[in-house]
């Protein structure tokens, strides 16, 4: 990602949420003042404000599960780095460099899947543990450091859970194309339709449970939520066996293809 | 010995790709050579550890015959015979890469692919990405891949692969100097014959995924009938009134000729039968089989006999089973050893 000037493009512009409420958090704490302003007034008497509190836990959870701008962070960032991450190598015939070597193909899958995880990682759980770090340098005491550091560490394990779940799926479906392009138009649909649908079907039966049976995108946000200690859109449970099963499925799916004597000609 | 396989059997499903096949290469070239679909590419990749034998043994270099894939994968060099590079890769870190993934630290992988990039007259290019190098370019970057970890053996699949007639020349030149500069094991699986005769000491035939014919180069081509080339002065001498009606001649242009001898026949007769024309033998030589004919022979008998039996060609000393050793390390100034 960070070898084109588009990938770090791209990575910068994906870090702006971080800015946003890095900003909030400025006037919030008034390292920056407006004064006296109708301005000021206006923005902090206003219902968003008061609900971007750095005391609870969603003010972070929500900087990276919000549908926007959360989702497009995900499916631009997952496209530019895991999608294409197999079928790129299967496209140029790479497979056969490396499987010739002392590497094995689940030894191979998993340090794709590793490398996409930590790059995504950064936007998603650093992310939000440098806000969380912000916020804490600057409240005026540490008494908000102290409040909120004990659900710090279930939302970040829950963000991590949520953004290993997706990666492997990316990485995995990724080992299913033929093509890098295959690949990405599959992850796309996949996530952005998987969310669309469980949406319209959630409003038609009035049941929000629905989406997480459906998308990938909220089945992740509900593991990071209840993690976090958020009210969720659904039960943990659901979303689990949603993940575990697209996983499964994947995985059943990948070990045929990547048999060696296929997988090389 | 190189490698040596005993009654190596490979099937994918019901497809049958190599049927009991026994040989031994010894070190030095040795051509693998074949159609497409011979099983020439699938002895490679059951040597490497990608495919699994059916049934049979294999041993490569004196490693024990139960060794690991990577064991055995850390002293052989595979160059594919598809196009393949990392993408986004430039040459240096593509060869860099490959020699860390074979077990090298990364400075002796960096060392080391400065080395044989330079081996292979990449040195210009390395830090270019090789998706924007030339068929050559690419060729030469595979092959400095599989130099990079120092193999004993390499194995090279169709190496000059859509290279240019100069291109196809560096390939070769580089592969002979593998051979006998740096003393190299070279097993040249390909189905282009010229190759094999440019650059092998001994080769093997496969059709169907049988060895039809197998042994040196040399005695191999070693003709199995006498077979004379000559020219005569004058040229336009009239020689099929003259010589005897038992001798199969062929005019090959102006005063020149190839002539069938019988057996044992002495070649006397035929310089008294010109000189009685009023000519005189200007030029003689005694001709021998080229690859081609040794490999259409080969395929012709195998085809004769149905594709089942192995039994030897008369004269090639072919399909000999394992102990037939092919190669001659007489051409290895590393006395054979690699």
């Amino acid at each position: 990602m960070f070898r084109s000037k588009w990938g770090v493009a791209l990575f910068c512009a994906c870090l702006l949420p971080l800015v946003v409420r890095t900003f909030v958090l400025m006037i919030r704490f008034g390292v920056v003042n407006f004064g006296a302003s109708p301005r000021r007034n206006l923005l902090t008497q206003s219902q968003a404000f008061a609900q971007w509190d750095p005391l609870r836990a969603d003010f972070y959870v929500e900087m990276v599960m919000a549908t926007w701008p959360g989702l497009l962070v995900l499916v631009f960032v997952t496209s530019f780095v895991s999608a294409g991450a197999v079928a790129r190598d299967r496209a140029t015939n790479a497979l056969e460099l490396y499987w010739t070597r002392g590497i094995s193909p689940w030894g191979y899958l998993l340090a794709k899947w590793v490398g996409s995880l930590l790059l995504l990682s950064l936007l998603t759980c650093v992310g939000p543990l440098v806000l969380w770090g912000f916020a804490c340098l600057m409240a005026e005491d540490w008494s908000l450091c102290a409040e909120t550091a004990l659900f710090v560490v279930p939302m970040l394990s829950g963000l991590l859970l949520a953004t290993a779940a997706w990666t492997a799926i990316c990485v995995l479906l990724s080992a299913l194309s033929q093509a890098p392009n295959q690949a990405i138009v599959g992850w796309c649909m996949l996530v952005v339709g998987s969310t669309a649908v469980g949406a319209v079907l959630s409003r038609v039966f009035h049941d929000p449970s629905i989406r997480t049976w459906l998308s990938i995108w909220d089945a992740g946000g509900v593991v990071a939520r209840y993690m976090a200690g958020v009210t969720a859109r659904g039960p943990i449970e659901s979303a689990a066996l949603f993940f575990g099963g697209v996983l499964l499925v994947l995985l059943l799916l990948v070990r045929r293809r990547l048999a060696l004597s296929e997988a090389i000609g | 010995m190189t490698v040596e396989l005993d009654r190596l059997t490979i099937r994918y499903g019901d497809h049958l790709a190599v049927a009991d096949v026994s040989v031994r290469f010894d070190p030095g070239a040795v051509g693998l050579l074949g159609r497409n679909g011979a099983g020439k590419s699938s002895i490679l990749k059951a040597l490497l550890g990608l495919v699994k034998p059916s049934s049979g043994r294999m041993r490569i270099l004196e490693l024990p015959e139960d060794a690991d894939a990577a064991t055995v994968r850390s002293q052989v060099g595979y160059m594919p015979e598809r196009d393949a590079h990392l993408p986004q890769a430039s040459g240096f870190e593509m060869v860099s890469l490959l020699g860390m993934l074979s077990g090298m630290p990364r400075r002796d992988a960096w060392r080391r692919a400065h080395e044989v990039l330079y081996l292979v007259g990449l040195e210009e290019q390395r830090y270019r990405p090789v998706s924007g190098y030339s068929a050559g370019m690419r060729q030469k970057a595979k092959l400095a891949a599989a130099l990079v970890h120092d193999p004993k053996v390499l194995f090279l699949d169709e190496p000059t692969n859509g290279l240019d007639p100069t291109g196809r020349e560096d390939m070769l030149r580089l592969v002979r100097q593998l051979c006998r500069e740096l003393g190299k094991s070279v097993v040249l699986s390909t189905h282009i014959l010229q190759d094999v005769e440019a650059v092998c000491d001994g080769v093997v035939v496969m059709e169907k995924g049988r060895v039809v014919a197998s042994g040196p180069l040399h005695e191999l081509t070693r003709a199995t009938e006498r077979r004379v080339a000559f020219s005569v002065e004058p040229s336009n001498l009239e020689l099929r009134s003259v010589l005897s009606p038992r001798w199969k001649l062929r005019n090959d242009g102006p005063g020149r000729y190839t002539v069938w001898l019988l057996d044992d026949e002495p070649t006397q007769p035929l310089f008294a039968a010109i000189l009685q024309a009023g000519g005189f033998v200007t030029g003689f030589v005694p001709q021998r089989r080229s690859l081609e004919e040794v490999f259409l022979h080969a395929v012709q008998r195998d085809a004769d006999l149905g594709g089942a039996d192995h039994a030897p060609m008369s004269g090639t000393g072919a399909a000999q089973p394992l102990g037939a050793e092919v190669g001659s390390p007489t051409r290895n100034p590393a006395g054979g050893q690699p």
